[in-house]
C-alpha cells in the first residue's frame, strides 16, 4: 500500500474532501445570506410598529423552516453529486474486477484489464491479471499435454515408456496447484503412515 | 442497412443523454449516506442556532425599538460569520474523519483483495483458513466463488490423475482403452 499510485489515491481522496467542504461552504453561505437579507428586509419595513413586529418575529420559525430545509436539500444533493463524481475512478476499477471475475465463473472470457487511464487500483488490476492468468497458464500447460499424450495414444505410436514418463509429467504438473490446506494434507500423510 | 442497424444500436442524440449510473452501491452508498447526513445535520444545527439567535435580536430590539437598523445588520452578519467558520471548521474535520473511515473500509476490502490474488497467482486454492473472510464488497465474494469453483475443479482433476497407474507391467487394449477414457475424462474437466 506505498507504491505512488496509492499515495496518488489518498491525494486523490482528500480533494474530494476538499471540494465537498468548498460547495458546502458556498451553498450554506449563499443560503444563510439570503435568510438574512430577507429577514432583515422584512424586520426593516416593520420595525416602526410594535404590534407587527410581534407578528413578523412569528414568522421567523416558518421562514428559518423554510430556508432551512430548501439549504439542506441543495447541501444535500450537491454531496451527492461531488461523492459520486469523487468516488467513481475506485468504484468504477472494483466494479469492472466484480464483472471480470463473473465472467470468468460463466466461462465467458478471460480476465483482461478493463481499468482506464485515469483509474485508481491499477496495480490491483495487474495482479488480478496476474493471478487469473497464471491459473489460465496451468490449465492450458495441463491441456496440451493431455492432449499429446492422448494423440500419441490414439496413434498407437506411444510406447509404455513414453506413456508412464508423460504420466508422471501429468501427475507432477497437477501437484503444483495446492485444494488443501498443507497442515490439511501434513495430518492425512501422518494419518496414513501411522 | 448499415444506418438503420447503427440508428437501432444508438438513436439520434443519445450521445448527450448522459445518465449517472450507481456501478458500485456497496463502496459508494456508505460514504454517501454519511456524508449527506452529516451535512444536513450540521446545516441543520447552524440554521436552528441561528433561528436562536435572529430570535433573540428580534426581542432584544422589539424592547429597545429605537435601535439603527445598521446595527441589526451588523449583529446579523456576525452571527452569520460566527456560525459560517464554526460550521466550515466543523464540517471539514468530520468530512476528514469520514473520509478516513471510508479509506479504511476500501484498504480492508483491498487488503483481502490482494491476499486472494496473491494465493491463486501460486496457484493455491487451499482453503483461506488463515485470512480474515469479510466479505464486506461483492469483488471478495466474487474471488470466494471463483476459486471454489476452480478448487473443486482441480480437485477432480487430481483424484482422476491419481488413479492413474503409475506403471505398466504389460500395456495392452483393455489398459490402453482404459487409460484413454480417463484421460479424455481429464481432458472434459479442463474444458
Amino acid at each position: 500500500m506505498s507504491d505512488p499510485d496509492y499515495q496518488e489515491d489518498q491525494f486523490g481522496q482528500v480533494r474530494m474532501v476538499g471540494r465537498i467542504s468548498l460547495w458546502f461552504t458556498l451553498v450554506a453561505l449563499a443560503g444563510l445570506l439570503a435568510i438574512m437579507v430577507s429577514t432583515w428586509l422584512a424586520f426593516s419595513g416593520l420595525s416602526d410598529s410594535f404590534s407587527l413586529l410581534a407578528m413578523n418575529a412569528e414568522n421567523l420559525p416558518w421562514l428559518m423552516l423554510a430556508g432551512g430545509s430548501s439549504l439542506c436539500i441543495a447541501t444535500g444533493w450537491v454531496t451527492v453529486r461531488v461523492c459520486l463524481y469523487s468516488s467513481f475512478r475506485l468504484a468504477g476499477p472494483l466494479h469492472r474486477f466484480c464483472c471480470s471475475i463473473e465472467d470468468s465463473i460463466l466461462g465467458r472470457a478471460d480476465v483482461n484489464n478493463r481499468t482506464r487511464r485515469f483509474d485508481y487500483l491499477r496495480d490491483q488490476s495487474r495482479q488480478l491479471q496476474a493471478a487469473f492468468s497464471a491459473m489460465d497458464a496451468h490449465n492450458r500447460g495441463l491441456a496440451a499435454r493431455l492432449q499429446t499424450l492422448l494423440a500419441e495414444l490414439e496413434s498407437g505410436q506411444a510406447s509404455v515408456a513414453l506413456v508412464e514418463v508423460s504420466l508422471k509429467q501429468l501427475k507432477s504438473v497437477e501437484c503444483r496447484v495446492q485444494v488443501t490446506s498443507r497442515s490439511k494434507s501434513h495430518r492425512h500423510s501422518t494419518e496414513e503412515v501411522g | 442497412m448499415n444506418q438503420v442497424e447503427t440508428d437501432k444500436v444508438m438513436p439520434l442524440g443519445s450521445c448527450w443523454q448522459r445518465k449517472t449510473q450507481l456501478i458500485d452501491l456497496k463502496l459508494q452508498l456508505p460514504l454517501i449516506i454519511a456524508v449527506v447526513a452529516l451535512e444536513v445535520v450540521i446545516l441543520g444545527g447552524a440554521t436552528f442556532y441561528l433561528y436562536l439567535q435572529f430570535e433573540q435580536i428580534f426581542s432584544d430590539s422589539a424592547i429597545a425599538t429605537d435601535v439603527p437598523q445598521p446595527s441589526l445588520l451588523s449583529m446579523f452578519l456576525k452571527e452569520l460569520g460566527t456560525v459560517m467558520l464554526t460550521m466550515s471548521i466543523t464540517n471539514t474535520v468530520l468530512l476528514l474523519l469520514i473520509h478516513k473511515l471510508w479509506l479504511l473500509r476500501i484498504q480492508r476490502v483491498l487488503q483481502q483483495m490482494s491476499v486472494r490474488l496473491r494465493r491463486i497467482e501460486m496457484l493455491d486454492l487451499s482453503p483461506l483458513a488463515d485470512v480474515v473472510d469479510e466479505r464486506s464488497h461483492p469483488v471478495l465474494g466474487l474471488l470466494d466463488t471463483w476459486r471454489l469453483a476452480e478448487c473443486q475443479r482441480q480437485e477432480q482433476l487430481q483424484q482422476t490423475l491419481s488413479g492413474l497407474p503409475e506403471s505398466f507391467s504389460r500395456f495392452a487394449e483393455a489398459d490402453k482403452q482404459k487409460l484413454l477414457s480417463q484421460l479424455r475424462r481429464c481432458q472434459k474437466i479442463l474444458s
